[in-house]
């Protein structure tokens, strides 16, 4: 069994490896390390769960751990992956891997050099549907992919059930990015997993309510390297009295089929008189990330590598510039 | 609707919307009486006179007749200047499918020829009588999404024509300017004016040489709204009942036109069906007999059109810019009236 801490309670996401590491068979979480504003819960529920707490991002190395997931704002990232790759500790650091392309080139040199493991939790990959709509288009038997549709609303961060504060989504010194780059990150990740490419130029429009306020929705044109076309639409739009808290919809165009994923999860739905909401039966996804945390602290390959959050981060970088310049934009290799 | 006598009308052009969305219009329009169809093709012409009960004659006899008071032009694209132009020359009103040319400076000549004549001409954006879109556009005037500030639309089939079919390499065809146009009039009815269009194409089957036959474009208007739009005819024949879709994301909520969802589905013991709803995948019949009674009231001057023709110039012009975009690799502004 491998042992893990949590360093940084900011990401929303925290929360629930928190539960997911408590009960995984291949790990043993041991504490918490977080200085932020969700400090008090943090502490509160390792008292609770019966572990370590520290107010200080560098205790863990003194739990005699094996691996970190680092859930701090991101542009916190690279001074703590620097710090577990000097202790030889393995990472799974939550996306976006950085806010620059300095600091994820330092992440990566970082454990490179220190031969220990990074992987990033992008979502859909580790979702059932998207796992087998991958996998049944590289079986070769449906044609090539010639174009992509992507969306992904999610709810606005701050309206957190889970009693967690992440004000600091809408931050973009704290958070690199608004809510394009926050939902839309997991999306470029699947659509270069879908497509088996990665984006080479970047056209992108991002909304905002209030001028000046953080981007809450993104178009992108997305052309991949392998000459796939591909739209994103992304965001923090989704209503309250929608019934999922994350839409997603890929559709794929091959040369000879349709591909149409709908939802992230298998589900059911509920109605009442006051609302209606579909419940996801199976969410393997949480899971299998820890799986592949625990690979990775094995010695193996990740799923998502260091390497794909670097290319993700230069994606959205593209898009924000592209924004900005109201041009097309190259993605650097 | 109007209560005169019945608009005597012909049809120039039999080809497929001529035959599967003008010609079965008319039965049930009012206002409006076929008294003539033609074609080129003598046999396309045949058909559509069988359907009708309107006889077959030529151009020159249609125009030369005057119990034919208005023309519904269903010709090729290229074609939509001349013809429309030749029909105003004799007086005749003109009500011409989308888009209303293949170029800007043909719009603006028929335009300015109508009215020197004092002639109706309409386009036929046949989506502004569409029952679903007109209850779209009501919703959206009613506030409750609030302001709208993101649409996506997607027009998608396989296009059944072989590979020497105009509107695979002829002038005027293409997905862009066949089915984007209608994107492109959508998002100005919509949601407003274009100042921004961006656009990427791909050729995915093997008919489609000269032009693209699957486009992904993106309307700016202004800072803070924009308006993605798919066209294909690349998708698979049996996408068909998905042909489309509408989300419009605003300030505060979202609608959604799913097609896919379909009422109906027929489940057999080899695999499950959507059956379609009339012959054409985009338009429900209704929309193609709204269209030509509004075209008879403006006519009758009872009422004024829901879009001028130069309206409809600027739905050309943005998918000009779009093919402008693909061309250049960079969006393209649009900016200021025609």
């Amino acid at each position: 069994m491998k042992r893990v801490a949590i360093v940084g309670f900011d990401h929303l996401h925290a929360i629930a490896y928190l539960d997911v590491f408590s009960r995984h068979p291949a790990v043993e979480l041991v504490g918490i390390c977080d200085d932020g504003m969700n400090q008090a819960l943090a502490s509160e529920r390792a008292t609770s769960e019966g572990l370590v707490f520290s107010a200080d991002l560098s205790a863990y190395p003194e739990w005699a751990v094996d691996g970190i997931y680092v859930g701090t704002t991101p542009a916190r990232h690279r001074e703590i992956v620097e710090l577990a790759a000097a202790r030889g500790v393995h990472v799974m650091c939550d996306k976006p891997l950085a806010t620059t392309l300095q600091d994820a080139d330092a992440i990566l040199e970082a454990v490179r050099e220190a031969g220990v493991g990074l992987c990033v939790p992008f979502r859909p990959v580790f979702q059932e549907p998207i796992r087998l709509a991958i996998e049944r288009l590289r079986s070769g038997e449906f044609g090539d992919v010639q174009a992509i549709y992507a969306v992904k609303y999610g709810r606005r961060p701050t309206t957190s059930p889970v009693g967690m504060n992440a004000e600091w989504f809408l931050d973009p010194d704290l958070a690199g990015f608004g809510g394009f780059g926050d939902i839309g990150s997991h999306a470029v990740d699947a659509m270069c997993r879908i497509v088996d490419s990665r984006p080479a130029q970047v056209y992108a429009r991002l909304g905002s309510p209030v001028p000046g306020a953080i981007d809450d929705l993104g178009t992108a044109h997305l052309e991949f390297a392998n000459g796939v076309h591909g739209v994103l639409s992304a965001g923090w739009v989704n209503p309250s009295a929608s019934p999922r808290w994350l839409e997603v919809r890929f559709e794929v165009l091959t040369t000879t089929h349709t591909f149409v994923v709908s939802a992230p999860y298998r589900e059911f739905e509920v109605v009442t008189n006051e609302h209606r909401h579909l419940v996801p039966w199976f969410r393997d996804d949480l899971v299998a990330h820890v799986d592949d945390f625990a690979a990775v602290m094995s010695g193996n390959p990740p799923t998502v590598s260091g390497l794909d959050g670097r290319t993700n981060l230069a994606v959205l970088l593209a898009a924000y510039r592209s924004a900005d310049t109201g041009e097309p934009v190259a993605v650097p290799a | 609707m109007t209560s005169n006598p019945p608009i005597g009308m012909a049809l120039i052009g039999c080809g497929n919307i001529g035959t599967l969305g003008h010609a079965p219009a008319f039965a049930s329009a009012v206002g409006v009486s076929l008294l003539a169809v033609s074609d080129l093709n003598p046999s396309r012409a045949e058909n559509v006179s069988a359907i009708t009960g309107a006889a077959t004659r030529s151009l020159e006899e249609i125009l030369a007749d005057p119990a034919i008071e208005a023309v519904d032009v269903a010709v090729p694209t290229e074609e939509h200047e001349r013809v429309s132009s030749q029909a105003l020359s004799a007086g005749k009103h003109v009500l011409v499918e989308k888009p209303i040319t293949t170029s800007l400076e043909g719009a603006e000549r028929l335009v300015v020829q109508a009215a020197q004549e004092n002639l109706t001409l309409m386009v036929g954006h046949v989506r502004r009588f569409d029952p679903r879109y007109l209850a779209i556009a009501a919703e959206l005037a009613a506030g409750s999404v609030g302001t709208p500030r993101y649409m996506r639309r997607a027009e998608r089939q396989w296009l059944p024509f072989s590979g020497d079919a105009w509107s695979w390499s002829g002038p005027g065809g293409g997905v862009l300017m066949d089915v984007g146009v209608h994107v492109a009039d959508l998002v100005r009815w919509l949601l407003g004016e274009p100042t921004t269009v961006y656009a990427t194409t791909r050729h995915i089957r093997p008919e489609a040489r000269e032009w693209g036959d699957h486009v992904f474009v993106t309307f700016g208007l202004g800072e803070s709204v924009t308006a993605v739009g798919e066209a294909s005819w690349a998708h698979p024949r049996s996408f068909a009942t998905f042909y489309g879709s509408l989300e419009i994301v605003g300030t505060d909520g979202i609608l959604n036109l799913r097609d896919a969802e379909g009422p109906l589905l027929i489940i057999g013991p080899d695999g499950v069906e959507h059956p379609r709803f009339g012959p054409l995948l985009s338009t429900i019949p209704a929309a193609f007999s709204a269209q030509l009674e509004h075209f008879a009231s403006v006519i009758a001057g009872e009422i004024e059109p829901h879009q001028t023709a130069s309206d409809a110039a600027r739905s050309l012009q943005a998918c000009l810019a779009a093919a402008e975009s693909v061309e250049t690799g960079s969006p393209v502004s649009l900016t200021g009236p025609i």
